[in-house]
């Protein structure tokens, strides 16, 4: 089995980051922005050289990483991309990310890239198919990874798991670790009709190691994950909860779309790091 | 049902030619609530699909969006994506076969025919595009050059920057591109029986600069891997104007060093 230490030698994280995008990098690059650290979405700094390498490797000096992966289709049923996987390792030693993370889901299929987060049905099937392919990439990241739930839209009438179930016997089998995305939980729940409390209730906090928040967009008949809103009311209450169960792990704020100022992202860091320190207290008083 | 089985189902019913019977396969692995539809359920998925690559295509080719409009731009990056497929897990060379996909579509489509020069700018962007992101190249310093030239003669095989691209094309798509660029609307443009030339390269940011057909030429030599003696023998012109050039191409970055011909492959 990979172990992380081996290959991993980036500090403890800890607090809210934000998702460093485009954007925003000349603004960290000159301003040094009070942010504990930044995640990045590995696929799109994978190019040999230019200058926004140049200035990820200038912020790197400055604030720790964590890789956000999309293309490693882990359910899918093709080949591993291993060139892809390499790539991935290959900006790892340059930017020695504390953690490495892609999804529960598939985007490939008989050659054809539909780099979209397209969903699995939870049998025990696509578990052993998707844990194999987990320790495969485990050994040759040398790391352990951190899988995201997904936002979905659809789900199998063959499914004979709950995805909390299925996420937490894949972090088991596999020996991974889970990237949970609260807000992800939400929008399947509302377009799924589960219920998040019971996911969150039920989830093994033990094997998570990363938080996602975001916001996503209402289409009146279901929520789309577009990463363009700010963090819902109903989310925060649901991070509360979250944060309940595990104060310590480190969150994210992600923005994709309609991406506003880096002070915006702040400010919902900042809220998150308020209802930290809150449940904490409150945890404490109830202890006292 | 077996895992390879319910992809190839879902994924079928992306597909624009989707048959009815394959469609109705999906809808019915799919679960479904009573005001949202294994049918709309697919076409969440759709539409995220299409919204997601044309993003990359409205990056990659901010003016072909320009000129065509937000519709028909999006149909075209709709059509192109749905007949050609990302051939690969991230999207960094999403769009490559784009300019050679319209050349055939204005050929097909007399809606098009106006915009002949369409094909040339893409290729302009996409130029641009991959100039912006390729390897960093090693610096070679000017003062080099004589000290080299001296030592190995015209036995040297120059080599030329990462991020270098060769542009030609019969139209001034670089006018109509940089018009575009500063927002300034520009007519349509007729043909006329000029060529035009151009360096696509990186220095600080990526740059674009029309050159004369030799000097072009002289860059497509160099591509070929061709000593400057070789260069010499065969195209005597081009290779004239190419040495002429030799300092401000180095200083431009377009050449990045030599390798001498008899020590085949040693970087000097
Ligand atoms: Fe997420």
């Amino acid at each position: 089995m990979a172990d992380s230490t081996l290959s991993n030698m980036a500090g403890p994280i800890s607090g809210t980051g934000v998702g460093l995008r485009h954007c925003h990098i000349q603004d960290v690059l000159f301003n040094n922005p009070d942010i504990p650290w930044f995640e990045i979405l590995t696929d799109n700094h994978l190019e040999p050289g230019g200058p926004v390498k140049h200035a990820l490797q200038t912020i790197r000096q400055d604030y720790v990483f964590s890789f956000h992966c999309v293309g490693m289709s882990l359910g899918g049923v093709d080949p591993l991309e291993i060139n892809y996987l390499k790539q991935i390792k290959q900006l790892g030693e340059e930017l020695d990310p504390i953690f490495v993370s892609d999804h529960l889901s598939f985007s490939t299929l008989n050659g054809q890239h539909y780099n979209e987060l397209l969903p699995l049905p939870y049998t025990e099937d696509s578990l052993k198919h998707i844990c194999d392919r987990i320790l495969q990439v485990q050994d040759i990241l040398n790391r352990q990874i951190l899988i995201e739930n997904p936002s979905s839209y659809l789900s199998y009438q063959h499914s004979t798991l709950d995805e909390w179930d299925f996420m937490n016997e894949l972090a088991k089998q596999a020996d991974c670790h889970v990237l949970l995305d609260v807000n992800n939980i939400y929008v399947s729940a509302c377009n799924h009709g589960f219920d998040s409390n019971k996911y969150l209730s039920n989830i093994d906090f033990s094997r998570v190691k990363e938080i996602h928040l975001g916001g996503y967009e209402d289409r009146g008949h279901y929520l789309l994950d577009a990463h363009n809103h700010p963090i819902s009311d109903e989310v925060w209450e649901l991070f509360k909860t979250t944060i309940g169960q595990a104060p310590e792990i480190p969150c994210l704020i992600e923005w994709d779309n309609d991406i506003p100022a880096l002070e915006v992202l702040q400010q919902q860091a900042s809220i998150a790091e308020d209802i930290r320190q809150n449940t904490m207290q409150e945890a404490l008083l109830e202890s006292a | 049902m077996n895992l390879k089985i319910s992809q190839q189902i879902l994924c079928r019913a992306f597909e624009p030619d989707v048959s009815l019977r394959e469609f109705e396969l999906a809808e019915e692995i799919i679960h479904m609530t009573q005001h949202f539809t294994p049918a709309d359920r697919i076409k969440v998925y759709q539409h995220s699909i299409s919204g997601m690559h044309y993003r990359v295509m409205e990056m990659v080719f901010p003016v072909c969006l320009q000129i065509l409009g937000d519709a028909c731009f999006a149909n075209l990056a709709n059509d192109y994506l749905w007949s050609t497929h990302s051939r690969k897990c991230t999207l960094d060379q999403y769009g490559d076969h784009f300019p050679d996909w319209l050349d055939e579509q204005i050929d097909k489509h007399d809606t098009l025919k106006d915009f002949f020069y369409l094909p040339d700018l893409a290729r302009l962007e996409w130029g641009w595009h991959q100039s912006l992101f390729t390897q960093d190249d090693a610096v070679f310093k000017l003062e080099d050059l004589t000290d080299l030239t001296n030592q190995h003669g015209t036995s040297l095989v120059p080599q030329l920057s990462h991020s270098l691209f060769l542009f030609n094309s019969p139209y001034p798509v670089y006018d109509i591109w940089l018009s575009h660029k500063n927002a300034e609307p520009k007519e349509t443009y007729q043909p006329d029986l000029q060529h035009h030339y151009h360096i696509i390269y990186r220095m600080d940011t990526v740059e674009i600069k029309a050159v004369s057909d030799m000097v072009y030429r002289f860059i497509e030599l160099c591509q070929t891997g061709l000593s400057l003696a070789d260069m010499e023998q065969q195209y005597e012109k081009e290779t004239f104007v190419g040495l002429y050039e030799l300092p401000s191409m180095i200083q431009s970055g377009w050449v990045t060093g030599f390798i001498a011909d008899h020590k085949k492959g040693q970087q000097v």
